[in-house]
């Protein structure tokens, strides 16, 4: 499993949010959704966010799944 | 002065001394607003309730009944909503400063059914804000407070009716449950609480927080109660019921050995004292008659990570308009999540539905050998109010985290899972006990949460108060 940790710092936050014209976060704040978006993120492996090139399907799969088997 | 000791009877017993006429509706709302009123400021678990109007209802159930009309089969229980819940006669906040929303043209789908019943709301109870935590220490109006111990947490989100229920302030409640936000409180509270399958329960008039994690379900004090209200709430219109199989529980009997699978390895790590009441459990299950089974289930970090990832998407999703114009309102820890969510990108999302596909067909071939997995709740009994970090088995995580630890795999493959008493830890706290089943196979985790429940007395278990310290 192959893991590629969030590359978001202070900075690229900042720059990003900047960008969308999103409200400036005070400095304690930045810094908490840096973690939190780490803790998101570190998680993430190849095996979860990589299709292979399959389309992804999202919702309405699901929703066949659950009617399949209901 | 009423009769406490009615507060201790279950619903079906109830409904039963009041068809026979030897209690009236009255009595028994009275007797839980008494309990409500006792309790309610050490634990905060209702943040709205309006007794007056409570006991005028059950007068007109009483009424009624006199006139020989056909009641409902929830006529003058009292009930308890989560503030998520949208209702007529109370405010709903989900917690929060943020929503404060002008009286809703009707109530929540699953509240008018209860309604329908008889059922009679006494008031709103607490939750986490916007449910986006599963501590119960974050809210508006006030941290909600275990009546086994006032010092510790309740879990949540579901948390004020899962203090509600413990202290005996009703015999029903209302949660949700997105990552364990039923049965989490429901374990740490020592009560009980299903997560129904994905679709089962409306959620219309629930609001969201990640609507294809999203279930809403009933709490109460025994899996047979569940019965009564999941039969209730289930929404026969809705596009994931299927009657055949939802009306045919198959309790299991004699004539069948019980097969249940118990998930072991990464990600199933246990405190010594909540291992100790699962194995008893184990034992009891055996004794009953079960094989129980350990079972690698494989790809827990990764479905985890599946699961944060819809759950941060979704959640920014529904709150992008309230966070440009109440950003300020929400509390720290809620829009710290909101706005790490704006920062995952749709490939992101569309891969996490995607893994989460396959994930959930992969789940479901290991759990078809199965009749139900058992696993406990929580890793841990509810943490102090003030404790940041749990340590157990090897591993170090928040105390939200904790919440949380193995509850999020049933709402990631939209499984029904029910959490019931089994036992209390070292610290006097109850100990939760999870069965989790195949889709559509709620009626049957409840008899087997029934079968349970015949051999023991956990879930007829109640706190003494004051409880400000351990027992």
């Amino acid at each position: 499993m192959k893991k590629t940790p969030s590359t978001w710092t202070l900075q690229s936050l900042q720059a990003y949010r900047k960008s969308r014209g999103w409200p400036e976060l005070s400095s304690a704040m930045t810094e908490k959704v840096v973690v939190a978006i780490h803790d998101i993120q570190d998680h993430y492996d190849d095996k979860v966010f990589d299709s292979g090139g399959e389309p992804a399907f999202l919702f309405q799969p699901m929703m066949g799944r659950v009617r399949n088997n209901g | 002065m009423a009769d406490l000791s009615l507060t201790h009877k279950e619903i079906s017993e109830l409904s039963a001394l009041m068809l026979s006429g030897q209690v009236s509706a009255r009595e028994v709302v009275a007797a839980f607003v008494s309990n409500l009123e006792l309790h309610n400021v050490a634990t905060n678990a209702f943040i709205a309730f309006d007794a007056e109007k409570a006991l005028a209802r059950a007068s007109t159930v009483d009424a009624l009944r006199g006139t020989g009309k056909t009641m409902g089969v929830l006529s003058g229980i009292p009930l308890a909503v989560k503030d998520n819940y949208l209702t007529l006669d109370f405010p709903t906040t989900a917690g929060s400063r943020v929503y404060d929303a002008n009286p809703p043209k009707s109530d929540a789908r699953t509240v008018a059914l209860l309604r329908e019943a008889g059922a009679i709301v006494l008031g709103k109870t607490n939750m986490h804000e916007w449910a986006y935590g599963a501590t119960n220490k974050i809210s508006a109006k006030g941290p909600t407070r275990n009546p086994w111990n006032t010092q510790h947490i309740t879990g949540g989100s579901s948390g004020g009716s899962g203090a509600a229920l413990a202290a005996r302030m009703v015999p029903a409640a209302l949660g949700s449950d997105t990552g364990g936000s039923i049965r989490v409180p429901a374990a740490g509270c020592g009560v009980c609480g299903i997560k129904p399958s994905y679709d089962f329960v409306s959620r219309e008039g629930v609001l969201p927080l990640s609507w294809t994690l999203d279930a809403a379900g009933p709490m109460a004090t025994s899996a047979r109660d569940l019965r009564i209200l999941l039969s209730v709430m289930i929404d026969k219109a809705g596009p994931g019921f299927n009657g055949s199989k939802a009306d045919k529980a198959r309790t299991p009997t004699a004539k069948r050995k019980m097969r249940l699978g118990m998930p072991i390895g990464l990600g199933f790590e246990l405190a010594n004292d909540v291992r100790s009441s699962f194995e008893s459990a184990q034992e009891i299950f055996t004794d009953l008659g079960a094989e129980v089974v350990p079972v690698e289930t494989g790809e827990m970090m990764e479905g985890f990570a599946a699961w944060k990832t819809i759950l941060h998407s979704e959640a920014t999703a529904f709150h992008v308009k309230f966070l440009s114009e109440r950003a300020n309102d929400y509390a720290d820890s809620v829009r710290t999540q909101l706005e790490a969510g704006r920062c995952i990108t749709a490939a992101d999302y569309l891969n996490a539905q995607q893994f989460r596909r396959g994930f959930n067909d992969r789940l479901d071939v290991v759990m078809s050998a199965f009749d139900a997995f058992i696993l406990p709740t929580l890793p841990v009994t509810a943490p102090l109010l003030d404790e940041e970090f749990l340590h157990f088995e090897g591993v170090s995580v928040s105390a939200q985290d904790s919440m949380t630890y193995v509850a999020w795999l049933a709402n990631l493959a939209g499984l029904p899972a029910l959490s019931i008493p089994c036992g209390f830890g070292k610290q006097g706290l109850p100990v939760g006990l999870m069965l989790m089943g195949r889709f559509g196979t709620d009626f049957d985790l409840l008899g087997i949460g029934e079968l349970f429940q015949t051999a023991t007395d956990w879930h007829r278990r109640t706190p003494t108060f004051p409880s400000h310290s351990s027992p």
